[in-house]
């Protein structure tokens, strides 16, 4: 039928369609309607935090990101150290590269090696090794792109291999000395066949513990296994930690793993449902491992930064609904809620004094675009005071 | 120098002075395209006074006697859309079209639109920022021809050919210029111009290519006029969906969409004008879209009636409903020096006049009725017979055509070349220095750890530049743009070595630069060299070629020229270029087909 045909005046078949026109017009209506994008909804799980502090028996580190923070490529991170009887901090960062994207570190007594993480169009992890605290630098090559955690890298001039170095978050790689030549040492498949308890996902954390051999750390999905896998004479085992009852259903993720004198001590982050908590734990050589009370935290106190001080003592930075706020904890010991840190809050750093040794005490530190502030807490303990403060230099737009 | 963030301004000189001296040029085509139809004119009306001549006439050919006017609905839309299509083309002259419409309308126009209508719209936009000129100067002569090709040709297939055209074109400008009129974006609204201006325009076409009889009836009227009811209660139901924002008042999308065109350059009464309404409308909001929502479904009820009272009632509530809006909301659209046509309320308001009038203004009937003027029926070639309003009427369509072509060709040759127009390079980073002397020597390593100097690598042309092996920006871009000019040397790549020497001081190991082959994907090119040194070698490299390199503290990336050479076969520098990428794929890409020209001219020197 023509379709002029339908528009005879006054007919049933005008009729009939003028109730067709107005339905079709509901119905593009409703297409219309419904072709709108609908936001997403759900929030990816927040990644770990870069910010982060260690300690060594030379001295500690810590790694924050300065400028326009809400701008990556005029976001610049920065490594800062303190040497053991110093309360002064200084900005080593390694020169020659932009690190826009962030820079993880492995840290062994006065020797710190950095890596670059890949950003903007550089796909592979320049690498930097002092030997000297941030003093002078070379450059070695790393085949391919660090993880962006924390702990990607660790570095022991005296152990074989002295370096390991997470690969992405599937392949860890190990070097000699010289990091003249790499190879692979485990992958995440590899050690997702030593033990189905565990559940194996991605890779977390690396470090060399106090005999040299290396200790990696891995995401289990399985009941509060927590995924650690230790290389003993060439065979990957677990180490066989299953968080306490109350956390059995969780998933976990170790998000720091340090080796400090003859502890290793880790953060473990473990998820059930919607309810997410941090639980320590530490080992020391020839001892089982030990575990502390866990610490909620979660999306309404999600980590914005963490730091292992001298002996295992750890220490996280948290956002709450009402500003940041830091708790600490010692080997054996539990959870501590330290004074409300001040505004702009964004790392936490191990004290570096010999009077600090064996008890929990950390740093706040604060960043507000090129300066950074350092705040110690007073000796009643009850609120922090600004102990330095420090502009850096920033080449705003260089990454652009 | 990686970080400085240059960015080509839509008003940079060269651009606008190659824009015009492009349109001054083709201007003279057309002028000549111009004479060349009016030389035929006179050929054809020459031979017809011999042949009358000869014949012992007394008469030209007149048209046939059962031949009637236009009808008066098609002349309407015809003339109509004919001089919409002209003004867009003088709009399409602004200076700063060039450079300003992909980043200006294009690409904010798809911003809110589903990825894949991004990503189709993007690559129309591609072609257009690599050949800016070429693109501009087509649209100009693209639309400036099918508006006169409407308006000067009333009868016949030349007629209804540019109806087609129209909807050909409409349509193009439909899904890459205005993504779609918006369709599948979140906060369609009639009151922006949903669902696109050229939608109109590609409605009117159709109706222009029909056959002149549909318009002998009022049925082609009624369609119109139907449709468009069911246009207008569509939008209204649209208009009054809930929780999209339009019957909110203060921040509400209505609001913000105004105080937007407010600010846009504008004479001052216009800008206070948009600057009132917004703020009634932010006090207002609920009933400012109560009164949207009812207008449009009455007159679509009007419309749908299909009573020529009520339509035509419809039609002047409609009419004053987008003058209103034209003015109120779409800030008459072309204002800014981006606007490209004056919206949708000129077009959709003249469409629906030509539907009510094909409705009420039927040509009058006869049995037998010439749709043309063409040809009175003589024996002889069809050029003797032909009138001469159809005989200048053709022409002038076929110079219409000859204008329109003058934009379609540079426009699809620039659609089939990947490579960006050289003029971008040369508008971002200068014009390159010619010189003639001896280049600087040097003797580095390659990426497999071999010696290479300058002098081993006489008899071939080399193309020289400085990068950093864990650059983030620029560098990567730039080698990129070395492999392409490698690429498009084809056979004689093998006369043509591309080198670049380590410009970090710190990261310059050879492990470094076979990171950075790998990553670029460079390893396989046997006429690639990524040379490095000891910080002494390299130091005297970048002093001898005037290489700037300077390491900046606290997590920055090493600051460095972004120059390269051109080095003869005899040794000798004949170009220096500045080789920054630019902000964009274009104006990186670009920098390989100077590069290229500067290489070519040197083989052949």
């Amino acid at each position: 039928m023509r379709v002029t045909a339908l528009l005879a005046p006054g007919s049933r078949t005008q009729r009939s369609f003028r109730r067709a026109v107005v339905m079709a017009a509901v119905a593009l209506v409703l297409g219309l309607s419904l072709s709108t994008p609908v936001p997403a909804s759900g929030a990816t799980p927040d990644p770990t935090p870069l910010e982060s502090g260690s300690a060594t028996s030379a001295g500690s580190w810590v790694i924050l990101p300065m400028g326009q923070l809400s701008d990556k490529s005029n976001t610049f991170w920065q490594l800062l150290h303190a040497p053991v009887g110093s309360a002064h901090w200084s900005v080593v960062t390694p020169p020659g590269a932009a690190d826009n994207g962030g820079i993880v570190a492995g840290t062994s007594g006065n020797s710190v090696l950095v890596g670059i993480l890949p950003n903007g169009m550089l796909r592979f992890s320049p690498v930097s090794l002092s030997s000297d605290g941030g003093s002078s630098w070379n450059p070695v090559t790393l085949p391919g792109a660090l993880a962006a955690v924390p702990d990607a890298l660790a570095y022991d001039a005296t152990a074989s291999p002295s370096t390991v170095a997470m690969a992405g978050r599937a392949r860890v790689l190990s070097s000699g000395v010289g990091m003249s030549s790499w190879k692979t040492l485990v992958t995440a498949a590899r050690l997702r066949s030593v033990t189905p308890r565990c559940g194996v996902t991605t890779l977390n954390a690396v470090t060399l513990q106090p005999g040299g051999a290396p200790l990696v750390a891995v995401s289990c999905t399985h009941g509060g296994v927590v995924g650690l896998f230790a290389d003993v004479a060439g065979v990957w085992k677990p180490s066989g930690v299953v968080l306490e009852r109350a956390l059995r259903g969780s998933s976990t993720s170790v998000i720091r793993l340090e080796t400090e004198g003859s502890t290793v001590a880790a953060l473990v982050s473990a998820s059930h449902g919607s309810r997410e908590s941090l639980v320590a734990i530490w080992h020391m050589v020839g001892q089982a491992w030990t575990e502390s009370t866990p610490l909620s935290v979660g999306a309404g106190r999600p980590v914005l930064a963490t730091a292992v001080g001298p002996n295992g003592t750890m220490a996280v930075l948290l956002a709450t609904g009402h500003g940041e706020a830091v708790d600490d904890i010692a080997p054996g010991g539990s959870w501590t809620q330290l004074p409300r840190p001040p505004r702009g809050a964004v790392a936490l750093a191990p004290v570096a004094t010999p009077a600090a040794l064996g008890a929990p005490a950390f740093d706040v530190i604060t960043v507000s675009g090129a300066a950074f502030g350092v705040f110690s807490l007073t000796p009643s303990g009850a609120s922090w005071a600004n102990v330095q403060s420090t502009r850096v230099p920033l080449a705003y737009g260089s990454s652009s | 120098m990686p970080g400085m963030g240059r960015s080509l301004q839509t008003g940079n000189s060269l651009i606008v002075s190659s824009f015009h001296s492009a349109l001054f040029h083709q201007f003279l085509i057309v002028i000549l395209v111009v004479v060349l139809c009016g030389v035929a004119f006179n050929v054809v009306r020459t031979v017809q006074y011999r042949r009358l001549r000869d014949n012992g006439g007394t008469a030209f050919p007149t048209p046939p006697a059962n031949s009637l006017p236009e009808p008066t609905a098609r002349r309407l839309l015809r003339i109509g859309f004919g001089s919409l299509w002209v003004l867009d083309g003088l709009l399409q002259m602004q200076s700063s079209m060039p450079l300003g419409l992909p980043s200006g309308v294009i690409q904010p126009s798809a911003a809110s639109s589903p990825a894949w209508v991004q990503h189709l719209v993007n690559s129309g936009a591609t072609i257009w920022s690599n050949h800016p000129v070429q693109a501009a100067t087509a649209t100009v002569w693209i639309q400036l021809g099918l508006g006169v090709w409407l308006m000067v040709a009333p009868r016949g297939r030349w007629s209804r050919l540019g109806g087609a055209a129209t909807v050909a074109w409409g349509l193009l400008v439909w899904v890459f210029g205005e993504s779609f009129g918006g369709i599948f974006g979140p906060g369609l609204t009639w009151l922006f111009g949903a669902p696109g201006a050229v939608l109109f325009y590609c409605a009117a076409g159709v109706l222009i290519a029909l056959p002149e009889r549909a318009f002998s009836t009022a049925r082609l009227g009624r369609i119109v006029i139907g449709l468009s009811g069911v246009f207008l209660i569509g939008m209204a139901v649209l208009q009054a969906w809930p929780g999209r924002g339009y019957w909110q008042g203060r921040g509400g999308t209505l609001t913000g969409m105004v105080r937007i065109m407010a600010q846009t350059s504008q004479p001052s009464f216009l800008s206070s004008w948009l600057s009132s309404f917004a703020s009634f409308v932010s006090a207002h909001g609920w009933a400012v879209n109560l009164f949207a929502v009812v207008s449009l479904a009455t007159v679509g009820g009007l419309f749908l009636s299909g009573r020529r009272r009520l339509v035509l009632g419809g039609l002047i509530g409609l009419s004053v409903l987008c003058l209103a809006d034209w003015v109120l909301v779409e800030d008459l659209g072309l204002l800014g020096g981006l606007g490209t046509d004056p919206n949708s309320m000129l077009p959709m308001a003249l469409l629906f006049v030509g539907g009510y009038v094909a409705m009420v203004r039927l040509p009058a009937p006869v049995e037998e009725r010439a749709e043309s003027d063409a040809v009175t029926s003589r024996a002889g070639p069809w050029w003797e017979g032909v009138t001469v309003s159809y005989l200048s009427r053709s022409l002038a369509a076929v110079a219409a055509v000859g204008v329109v072509l003058i934009g379609t060709a540079p426009m699809a040759m620039a659609a089939v070349n990947p490579n960006a127009d050289p003029i971008l390079s040369e508008a971002l980073d200068g014009t390159p220095n010619n010189l003639d002397s001896p280049a600087p020597p040097f003797t580095l390593t390659d990426q497999q750890g071999r010696a290479v100097s300058l002098a081993s690598l006489r008899g071939h042309v080399v193309a020289l530049t400085f990068l950093d092996p864990v650059c983030t920006s620029d560098c990567p871009l730039i080698a990129q743009e070395f492999r392409s000019t490698d690429q498009q040397l084809a056979g004689q790549d093998g006369r043509v070595d591309f080198i670049a020497i380590v410009a970090n001081p710190i990261y310059r190991s050879v492990s470094y630069t076979k990171a950075f082959d790998r990553q670029e994907g460079l390893t396989g090119l046997h006429n690639w060299y990524f040379l490095t040194g000891s910080l002494s070698q390299l130091q005297r490299a970048w002093n001898s070629y005037g290489i700037l390199v300077q390491t900046i503290a606290n997590g920055a990336m090493i600051a460095h020229s972004d120059l390269s050479f051109v080095i003869d076969a005899q040794g000798r520098e004949r170009d220096a270029l500045i080789d920054d990428p630019g902000p964009t794929q274009s104006t990186a890409s670009s920098f390989s087909s100077l590069l290229l020209g500067r290489i070519n001219q040197v083989l052949g020197s």
